[in-house]
């Protein structure tokens, strides 16, 4: 494993490491492969550029509020890293830089990040502005096309047929909402010991006391992204987690 | 195109609250989701979703059952054709088949859609598409010879008693296809049991051949009857049975469809069989008669052993939800199907009445499972605190 010499050299730390597809990166998922929380426990984290942040205040005496942010997604002409300010305006990143059409501006990533204006701002967390297509159009047959160009992860269109290939992903939600039916399914992308399907009816049913046997306090919402992203049933599933810890964090104070 | 979009456009207010059909919202919004893909967008969480969604789900269900339906079809005439003496082509074969099938397909969705429907409405729920599978395999899972009357009422109780009542789509505890059947089989035994009930007109008994018995494999072996038909025709399915379940080949090509795809549980096909050849095996062991000494291929190649395995033990919400759960509920699953077989002769197949008797037991088998994973959570709080 290459692994830069900052990490290396650094003292009085404890190195962990995780190679996999999303969510290997989420911080709660490390945590839960590292040192499950239990409840009451607090475990602190911080970004890598935060800590130069952090590093720069106490060696130089300067708040240095500068990031380094990605522009992605398909409806950027240059995808690029840049030099932002805190909470800037994203104006001057996207103007002349997207295609034209009804868009979608995400503070953050595509699946965890929070809808703004093309005039709107960063959020404090968020490291990347994301520009997708809006999909408020009919799509006629969608659901029974072949569906060569029709992302998904279960095998249910052809695209299967063409493993390497890039998708341009709307804001469509490409389905309506239905009561859950499959199972089996959300415990694809979620690598943790949580039964995903009985904590969020625990959550959907109030029930504090099931919540906490089933681990609420081990997930947080961007661990339920993709969940919520392959979900048949077009739920709202990274509110429905929010919601319990809402309603724990009430039930705590 | 775009004139279709513009007219349902144009008669959608109508259909809205405050509009003249508004009593009428959840079917227009079944006809119009059924032709095209809401426009609705996301707002937060994850901004993008996955392609698939109920209908598709479903659809590829349906796709999965059409090897098994179109077979079925087929030897509804070759069978017919067998008890009457004639030799007839493929194409007059399925004709004849698909003549006497397609009535009993369209009962069974008017009755099941149509009360769907209003129960939808009621509720303010957009239509599930649930039934689009259920509504197939309810006639596939019949004897060719069943009164569309008669389907129909076992449909409206399925449908309401079986789901409905429950709190619809999702919240049902049996497989409500089987809800269907087991009716039948209760209400009106004659109907579903027997030699003559298998092959199309064999009960008015008109023309048929000396000596032709019309019974299945399976129906001889309840009866003690020790059957001699090959491996080779239960495979393919050249045998009396209910429509759908004759050719394992074809539910096998099904089985295939559905764990490529991901949307059937192959945990649950696994373990069903695994369930049934181990049950088997003892029997075997012991061999006390002449059925107990059937070996296990035998055994799955007869009656809706594998059709129930693949399509109906396999429905996500009357099964084990959670995924270690499926593998005890298929196993246990099987091992019923072949004990009830073998040494209840009232019910020669097992299968229908292994599947409801587990869907009763797959929440307690869930159950457990949620607890063990409760209960490392607790154990390892409490080495936490220690």
């Amino acid at each position: 494993m290459n692994t830069s010499k900052v990490f290396t050299n650094s003292k009085n730390v404890v190195i962990n490491y995780f190679t996999g597809p999303h969510p290997a990166g989420n911080v709660g998922v490390q945590i839960h492969h590292i040192d499950p929380i239990n409840k009451g426990d607090i475990v602190w984290y911080v970004n890598p550029q935060d800590v130069l942040l952090i590093g720069k205040l106490f060696y130089e005496g300067k708040y240095d509020a500068s990031k380094i942010i990605a522009l992605s997604g398909s409806e950027l002409l240059h995808a690029k890293y840049a030099k932002a300010i805190g909470n800037t305006c994203i104006s001057a990143f996207v103007k002349d830089n997207v295609k034209s059409g009804n868009l979608r501006y995400i503070s953050g990533n595509a699946l965890t990040g929070s809808k703004i204006s093309g005039k709107g701002y960063l959020g404090f967390y968020d490291h990347q502005i994301t520009v997708i297509p809006e999909g408020d159009f009919h799509e006629f047959f969608g659901w029974a096309l072949p569906g060569l160009d029709k992302f998904s992860f279960s095998k249910s269109y052809f695209s299967w047929l063409t493993p390497g290939k890039k998708y341009k992903l709307d804001t469509n939600y490409h389905g309506g909402e239905r009561a859950y039916v499959i199972t089996g399914e959300y415990e694809k992308v979620l690598p943790m010991d949580i039964m995903p399907m009985q904590l969020i009816k625990a959550i959907l049913a109030e029930d504090i006391d099931m919540m906490e046997k089933l681990g609420i306090y081990e997930v947080d919402e961007e661990d339920f992204a993709l969940v919520e992203f392959i979900d048949t049933s077009k739920t709202e599933i990274q509110s429905i987690i929010r919601k319990g810890l809402d309603l724990i964090r009430k039930e705590m104070s | 195109m775009k004139a279709l979009r513009n007219y349902l456009d144009k008669i959608k207010p109508n259909f809205e609250k405050g509009g003249k059909y508004e009593k009428l919202q959840s079917t227009f919004d079944a006809i119009e989701t059924f032709l095209y893909v809401p426009k609705k967008v996301t707002f937060k969480g994850s901004h993008i979703r996955d392609s698939i969604d109920m209908k598709r789900t479903m659809s590829v269900v349906l796709i999965a059952l059409m090897p098994a339906l179109l077979f079925g079809m087929w030897n509804v005439g070759y069978q017919h054709s067998l008890s009457i003496g004639e030799t007839n082509g493929i194409f007059d074969n399925f004709l004849f088949g698909a003549i006497k099938v397609i009535p009993l397909i369209a009962v069974s969705y008017i009755v099941g859609l149509g009360i769907e429907f209003i129960f939808a409405q009621y509720r303010g729920h957009e239509v599930n598409e649930g039934f689009l599978v259920s509504g197939m395999l309810i006639p596939m899972i019949m004897p060719i010879d069943v009164p569309l009357w008669m389907l129909a009422v076992a449909t409206a109780f399925a449908v309401i008693f079986g789901k409905e009542v429950f709190g619809g789509t999702g919240m049902n505890v049996f497989n409500p296809a089987l809800i269907a059947r087991a009716f039948i089989f209760f209400a009106y035994p004659a109907q579903m049991s027997g030699d003559k009930i298998w092959i199309a007109g064999l009960t008015e008994g008109k023309g048929v051949v000396d000596g032709f018995s019309g019974a299945t494999p399976l129906g001889n072996w309840g009866q003690n009857i020790a059957d001699h038909t090959s491996f080779m025709d239960m495979f393919l399915g050249f045998i009396p049975g209910s429509i759908g379940e004759t050719s394992k080949l074809a539910i096998l090509i099904g089985a295939g469809i559905l764990i490529f795809t991901g949307i059937g549980s192959w945990r649950i096909m696994l373990s069903t069989i695994l369930g049934g050849v181990f049950m088997t095996l003892i029997f075997n062991m012991f061999a006390a008669n002449e059925y107990m000494k059937v070996d296990p291929l035998t055994q799955l190649v007869m009656g809706g052993f594998l059709f129930g395995a693949v399509f109906m033990a396999t429905d996500p919400v009357s099964a084990s939800q959670t995924n270690k759960g499926k593998y005890i509920y298929g196993f246990i699953l099987g091992i019923f199907a072949i004990m009830i077989r073998v040494f209840n002769p009232a019910y020669p197949e097992g299968m229908m009445l292994a599947i409801l008797l587990m869907n009763t037991f797959a929440p307690l088998i869930d159950y457990y499972i949620v607890e063990a994973n409760i209960n490392r959570r607790l154990k390892r709080a409490k080495k936490a605190v220690n």
